[in-house]
């Protein structure tokens, strides 16, 4: 959730000819079918701010679940929407995403109540709106909000408080928390068996009093834990299986089946293994990476490159490699200019050389 | 297959160490002398490995093992020559009203899904968290290869934080003695039959004095406060903290009873919080210092205590205090980090603070729960309402104690990025809010259970 802050950020003049409402509403405009998701993982937003140089912000205001987009666009618009709680802040989790589309001129509707931080009434949303090349040619006609009925904003209630709590194993200090309608589940739950503990304290009769106020602080504890423990399952069953039949865990990847082809490539001990880690973003999986290997040297640093014996390439946006899987080639990759061998393509596209020999760039 | 079976015959080990000491100590029957078995298992080792360190042993299966044996075989002799009484208290049945038959349907389905979840992400996934692969199990693979333990003033070789105290690291030590290279199942999986242990022994200590549905729901509302489910996925030692302060009040408390156990109790309490020193830094100020302060006070109050109280202090400070002068002498820091003693309010933490118990996941309602529920105790006491128990009264405080620590922490010293950012005041805040959650179930006198 981190790297959300990075969005706002980005306020950069818009590169891609983006024009809101510039031009007239066409009648035979074709519609899509376009559904929002939560970003639930900040990895999602890394690739998507590495793979998009140009990007614009906006903020609209209005009043419905659904906001009608006419548009059009000579290539895919990734965007970003969340709304915004005060003048300038959101809470992050309330962040979708969606993408449009290539289209001469069509229109989207897209479902706001997806975004736990969506209620009735007026809101302003911030809006990103990232493309591959900054040359792109877009533009929105035309922008409305439709109103919500209240079917579906009883329907949006009840899937808010079923929406999963956004959580990576790898982050073991705080969880956000349950939102519906724009309001905290905890907030609303703990006032409410309060309330009720209060009533029952004034109505309850004396000899079963203290009973029933413990009956409802204990029930209401319950009733919160039995919610997340639906969470626990689910994260057990995600995990297990991205583990088990596809080789990747959750933001670690591949990284643990990277670490077990690099002990068996490494344990005859005839050379000395120095891995080189190329990568952007954070050094999460290099530091797996090295409780893994442990005790190979593994490093990100530019230093190492000279005398690496290996080279792994994970989540890097720019790389290349002219060779193919078993023939040499030369491999480009940050601080790298080598020529390589390919020995291995892991299911998160992490890639595993062997260097031959080091050539440094410099 | 040859890796898990030496993993067992190292559990099995520890265990019936474990076990047989707590039989002498608590004359506990099997269950509780099973369950307890791996936390005291697990003091003696790192004493054992404290030992090794200062005197320069290395860690190998011999000097490790060996003595866990020799420690077994004397504490089975010793037991030959003693008489254990039966239970004299005898553990209340699950009452068979609709209201106690639904709760514990519900309470042990919330236990299940949380050992579930643990069971899968320490034994069958591998290690996760970043700080897992650093200052945690990283340095007990570190230690392991260098059959010492690792004291790195760098990270160049990928551990980082020397000065934390090694209960944590001298556990998965051992539980992977005898394995070809550093086996990181062993490592996570001795970890969750500690946790597995102790909130096992905690129920069964509840159940003894207040019966077990008053026992599974307080555990229940213990371990599914969500943030404490997440870390029973083991990597880090906040839970390993938790449990050691749990297990130490549950003693206390079980000392105030007048089961004639009283200085057996005392001195497993006083182990317990020692163990909580060797586990995290914050075992000092969350774990000893209140201790000292509760066990002083019942000293004072209760002339008959007093005797006992001295003694098991005195147990607390000489286990808890060599592992600070060590710390000292070597020139590591006796806190987590080195800015902790830097004084000055942060007013831009108070909104963090509050919102993050009030309105985030982290606790659920838990806090709510908690601030309710002193609140109706602090009445009932001043009511003196024969439901509840006056002696386990003052166990509330210890609690209340490191919440006010945790705000002072996170308010007045330059921790409060920490609360900015999102990270360590909520691992912190697991603390207060079990103990508490523990001593309230304390401090409920015991409804007449019907017996089926």
């Amino acid at each position: 959730m981190l790297h959300l802050s990075k969005l706002y950020r980005h306020t950069f003049p818009l590169a891609l000819a983006l024009s809101l409402w510039s031009l007239p509403l066409t009648s035979n405009a074709q519609v899509l079918h376009v559904r929002p998701t939560l970003v639930d993982n900040s990895s999602m937003v890394e690739q998507a701010l590495r793979e998009n140089t140009a990007r614009t912000s906006t903020v609209l205001e209005g009043n419905g679940s659904l906001l009608q987009i006419t548009y059009r666009s000579n290539e895919p618009i990734e965007v970003y929407l969340v709304p915004l709680v005060a003048e300038k802040s959101f809470v992050p989790t309330d962040y979708v995403r969606f993408t449009l589309p290539i289209t001469q001129e069509s229109t989207v509707n897209i479902d706001l109540t997806v975004s736990p931080g969506w209620s009735p009434g007026n809101h302003r949303y911030y809006l990103s709106l990232l493309s591959r090349t900054e040359n792109a040619d877009a533009a929105f006609v035309r922008v409305q909000f439709l109103p919500a009925s209240a079917g579906q904003t009883l329907k949006a209630l009840v899937r808010h408080i079923f929406t999963p709590e956004p959580y990576t194993p790898s982050s073991y200090h705080v969880l956000r928390g349950y939102r519906f309608l724009g309001i905290s589940f905890t907030a609303a739950l703990g006032v409410l068996i309060l309330l009720a503990a209060t009533l029952c304290a004034l109505l309850v009769r004396r000899g079963r009093r203290l009973t029933a106020v413990l009956a409802v602080l204990i029930g209401g504890s319950l009733l919160y834990q039995l919610r997340f423990s639906i969470d626990l399952l689910r994260f057990t069953k995600e995990h297990l299986t991205g583990y088990e039949l596809h080789g990747i865990y959750d933001e670690a990847g591949s990284v643990h089946v990277v670490a077990e082809n690099l002990r068996i490539l490494t344990q005859d001990g005839r050379q000395p293994a120095i891995v080189y880690v190329c990568r952007d973003g954070t050094n999460f999986k290099e530091k797996l990476l090295r409780y893994f290997t442990y005790p190979l040297h593994i490093s990100a640093e530019a230093e190492s490159r000279e005398s690496a014996t290996f080279a792994v390439v994970m989540d890097k946006l720019r790389w290349s490699f002219d060779g193919t899987e078993k023939r040499e080639g030369t491999l480009r990759c940050g601080a790298l200019d080598t020529s390589a061998e390919k020995l291995s393509v892991f299911p998160d596209g992490s890639v595993l050389f062997r260097l031959l020999p080091p050539s440094p760039k410099s | 297959m040859t890796s898990f079976l030496t993993f067992a015959g190292v559990l099995a080990l520890l265990l019936t160490e474990g076990a047989l000491l707590a039989r002498l100590l608590l004359r506990s029957n099997l269950r509780l002398s099973l369950a307890i078995a791996l936390p005291f298992g697990a003091l003696t080792n790192v004493l054992l490995i404290f030992l090794w360190t200062i005197t320069s042993v290395p860690l190998t299966p011999i000097s490790l093992l060996g003595p866990h044996a020799l420690l077994a075989l004397a504490f089975g002799i010793r037991l030959r020559k003693e008489t254990i009484p039966p239970e004299s208290t005898p553990v209340g049945t699950v009452p068979r009203t609709r209201a106690g038959t639904a709760i514990t349907i519900i309470c042990s389905l919330l236990l299940a899904v949380a050992s579930t979840y643990s069971f899968s992400h320490a034994i069958l996934l591998p290690t996760f968290q970043y700080d897992s692969a650093t200052n945690w199990t990283m340095r007990s693979q570190v230690s392991f290869t260098d059959r010492h333990i690792a004291f790195d003033p760098t990270e160049d070789r990928g551990m980082a934080k020397p000065q934390y105290p090694f209960l944590f690291h001298a556990l998965q030590i051992t539980a992977n003695q005898g394995q070809a290279r550093w086996n990181d199942t062993a490592a996570n999986a001795i970890l969750f039959v500690l946790s597995l242990g102790s909130f096992a022994a905690v129920f069964l200590l509840l159940a003894r004095s207040r019966g077990r549905l008053h026992a599974l729901v307080t555990t229940t509302l213990i371990v599914g406060i969500p943030q404490l489910s997440l870390h029973l996925a083991q990597g880090y030692a906040d839970i390993n903290l938790v449990q050691s302060l749990l297990l130490s009040l549950a003693c206390l408390a079980a000392a105030l009873e007048e089961t004639g156990r009283r200085r057996a109790e005392l001195l497993a309490s006083a182990l317990f919080v020692a163990s909580a020193v060797w586990t995290k830094s914050e075992g000092v100020v969350f774990g000893l210092l209140p201790w000292l302060l509760i066990l002083g006070t019942y000293a004072w109050k209760l002339p008959s205590v007093r005797r006992d109280a001295c003694f098991a202090a005195g147990v607390a400070l000489a286990l808890s205090l060599p592992w600070e002068l060590f710390a000292w002498a070597k020139g590591l820091s006796l806190t987590p980090h080195s800015s902790d003693t830097m004084v000055s309010f942060h007013a831009e933490g108070l909104g963090d603070a509050f919102f993050g118990l009030m309105s985030r996941g982290s606790f659920g309602i838990a806090w709510y729960v908690l601030f309710a529920v002193t609140g109706l105790l602090l009445m009932l006491f001043r009511q003196r309402d024969p439901r509840i128990e006056r002696r386990s009264f003052p166990l509330l405080a210890w609690g209340w104690f490191i919440f006010l620590t945790i705000l002072f922490i996170y308010l007045m010293t330059p921790n409060v990025r920490f609360l900015l950012n999102g990270e360590s005041y909520y691992r912190q805040m697991m603390v207060p809010s079990s103990i508490l959650l523990l001593a309230c179930g304390y401090c409920f006198v015991r409804k007449r259970e019907r017996v089926s």
